[in-house]
């Protein structure tokens, strides 16, 4: 098999605050094969979105370290200059953005907006331009392109804007689609159109998507592969198919059983949400044990004093749990 | 999407739910709100001083500096409509000639300072070590009383029309550098921002279309109270003879020269004064009309 579209190694992201480094991501390594699609799952403050930006190298200019490796095409990105990413930006990595109707500046056309992004890659004409972001927005499912681009984004609704900022995303064909919680900000019906939208370009294109969200329902609809997070490492990797019917780590099955599902408990108890109790240890806090020690059902002495390595359990699936043998699955 | 869809809601009697914009007319009408009472009056007042001060050849053919020993200190008459002054020129003269000056200045120092504020307020922010320098050197005028540090450049540059324009411009730049990076700043951190660094913007393409758009509609409002101000503090500095100098009419001087007159021809300083006041009036009642019309939080609902 050839090399990896998107490999990541050891990657190291820490905040500097005025108390000291905030670490968000503690050495989290993953690998995006072109035509596939890796979600990234975990809670609020797991590290997940801060993945992203590092990778697009977003947080250089904000008071982050970020260290390991990022290759893209077997090329690293991580030590790029500005130049070299922005020509990178957009043209091999694109990105959609968590909330459709903010990611559009309010004060310029989507014609403007889409074109911009054609522009800032491509030398073409204002016609080629124009034509190219007719096209773009026909290829995610507009009708009417022509009188859209004429549009401003407050005339639009979160869906069809959200269709927008994919055009944009895919303007250049990247190689890499990064999506953050591309559907959260939308009503459910559309959540199924956009996605259903996300794997027919990938199908066209052929090119990676990394997905991150905290939506299970999403990654069922979408990944190949899923990776669940926590405090800033991966605590479980597998097929999707395995980590729905086979989790190993306590804490993805906590997430599992979290999922309101209708009709369940019909019988006679009123259905009540299901939650994994406890929070996550606050950012700057990195005890020697297991980070989901304090919330974690099955938890033994050895768990508060070596933090559990990832072991593979089985062909493409690993978990760092010390509670992997199979009495406790 | 499909039309399928559509027909179906339309034939259970919904409206159909089209996933593009609302008709156009509607558009249209939300755009179009009612230009507040503000914005007309302080603009006609304006309007009308400005054009007085531009037509002053047309209603008075009398030179503003010519003096007439013989007609000092008349009152108000037919040849002269507003009197004249200690040494005998026509008021009314002046003060049309004075409005030039003082309109002008005002409007040259706000728009210089408008150019220099935004440049540094939307600047600055965007790149670190440049914003704490710059913000240290705005506190520091900023803590200079404005009427004091403009004397003080004046007494140093010496009294001439241009250098009433530059001191104002040093004192009132920074106040709009200031407005203007704080608005900077909070649109850096909206979503579309890093949505335009993502598909590969620099940040100078940023700068010109992302920040500076966004920070235009409080940069004439401010433009327009800094204009206000501008004039003040001309008609402070010539007031104390530290501003236009004596043989250029500027309401600020015109009144200087009616002080020790004013208990025998109050006309000498009431005429000036009301033609800086309707003036100041009209500019921050157009400032205010501004606000309301440009208010990004109205046009964004």
């Amino acid at each position: 098999m050839s090399a990896p579209l998107l490999e990541v190694d050891d990657l190291r992201t820490s905040f500097r605050t005025a108390s000291g480094p905030a670490p968000a991501v503690r050495g989290l390594s993953f690998a995006v094969n072109a035509g596939e699609t890796l979600a990234i799952v975990g809670e609020s403050g797991s590290g997940k979105s801060v993945t992203a930006l590092s990778i697009l190298g977003l947080l250089n200019a904000r008071a982050a370290d970020v260290s390991g490796r990022v290759r893209l095409q077997g090329k690293d990105i991580l030590g790029l200059g500005e130049p070299a990413l922005r020509a990178m930006r957009g043209a091999a990595i694109g990105m959609v953005f968590q909330e459709p109707m903010a990611s559009l500046n309010p004060v310029l056309t989507i014609g403007f907006q889409v074109g911009e992004a054609i522009r800032l890659h491509r030398k073409l004409g204002a016609r080629a331009v124009r034509e190219q972001s007719e096209a773009l927005l026909r290829q995610v499912g507009i009708a009417a392109p022509a009188r859209v681009l004429r549009l401003y984004p407050h005339q639009l609704s979160g869906g069809m804007c959200q269709r927008v900022m994919i055009a944009i995303a895919v303007a250049c064909d990247p190689a890499l689609l990064i999506a953050d919680e591309p559907t959260t900000a939308l009503d459910v019906t559309v959540q199924a159109q956009i996605l259903a939208l996300i794997r027919s370009l990938q199908a066209r294109s052929q090119s990676g998507v990394l997905l991150i969200t905290h939506d299970l329902g999403v990654v069922a609809e979408l990944a190949d592969r899923v990776i669940i997070m926590y405090a800033g490492r991966k605590v479980e990797e597998a097929e999707v198919e395995t980590i729905f019917a086979r989790p190993r780590h306590p804490y993805t099955r906590g997430l599992l059983a979290a999922r309101p599902r209708l009709g369940v408990s019909s019988e006679s108890v009123p259905s009540r949400l299901v939650e994994i109790p406890g929070s996550p240890p606050p950012a700057g806090a990195d005890p020697p044990g297991c980070a989901f020690l304090k919330r974690c059902p099955v938890a033994i002495t050895v768990c508060s004093q070596a933090r559990p390595p990832l072991v593979r359990v089985a062909d493409g699936h690993v978990a760092a749990c010390h509670r992997l043998e199979p009495a406790c699955a | 999407m499909s039309g399928g869809v559509e027909t179906v809601s339309r034939d259970i009697g919904f409206a159909p739910v089209s996933d593009a914009a609302p008709a156009p007319a509607s558009v249209a009408a939300r755009r179009r709100r009612p230009i507040s009472w503000e914005l007309v009056v302080g603009g006609g007042l304006l309007i009308v001083v400005a054009l007085l001060a531009l037509a002053a050849p047309l209603i008075t053919p009398i030179d503003p500096r010519a003096l007439a020993l013989d007609d000092r200190l008349l009152p108000p008459g037919p040849a002269h409509p507003f009197g004249t002054d200690g040494l005998g020129r026509d008021v009314l003269s002046r003060v049309l000639y004075g409005g030039r000056v003082s309109l002008g200045v005002g409007l040259a120092a706000a728009s210089l300072s408008a150019l220099f504020g935004a440049a540094l307020g939307v600047v600055a922010p965007v790149i670190r070590w440049l914003d704490t320098l710059v913000m240290r050197i705005v506190d520091g005028i900023m803590s200079i009383p404005s009427i004091l540090l403009a004397i003080a450049l004046v007494a140093v540059a010496g009294a001439s029309v241009r250098n009433v324009v530059i001191a104002v411009t040093v004192v009132e730049a920074p106040r709009i550098a200031r407005i203007i990076r704080s608005e900077t700043l909070s649109l850096r951190g909206r979503a579309y921002i890093d949505a335009a660094v993502t598909a590969g913007s620099s940040t100078w393409k940023i700068i010109w279309r992302h920040l500076l758009p966004g920070v235009a509609a409080q940069l004439t409002v401010q433009t327009a109270f800094v204009w206000a101000a501008a004039m003040m503090i001309e008609a402070g500095l010539s007031f104390i003879g530290a501003g236009t100098p004596p043989t250029t009419p500027s309401w600020g001087n015109i009144m200087a020269d009616g002080r020790a007159l004013w208990q025998i021809r109050p006309n000498l300083i009431f005429i000036p004064a009301a033609f800086l006041s309707v003036s100041l009036v009209g500019v921050n009642l157009l400032g205010e009309g501004l606000r309301k019309a440009l208010n990004p939080r109205g046009a964004r609902t």
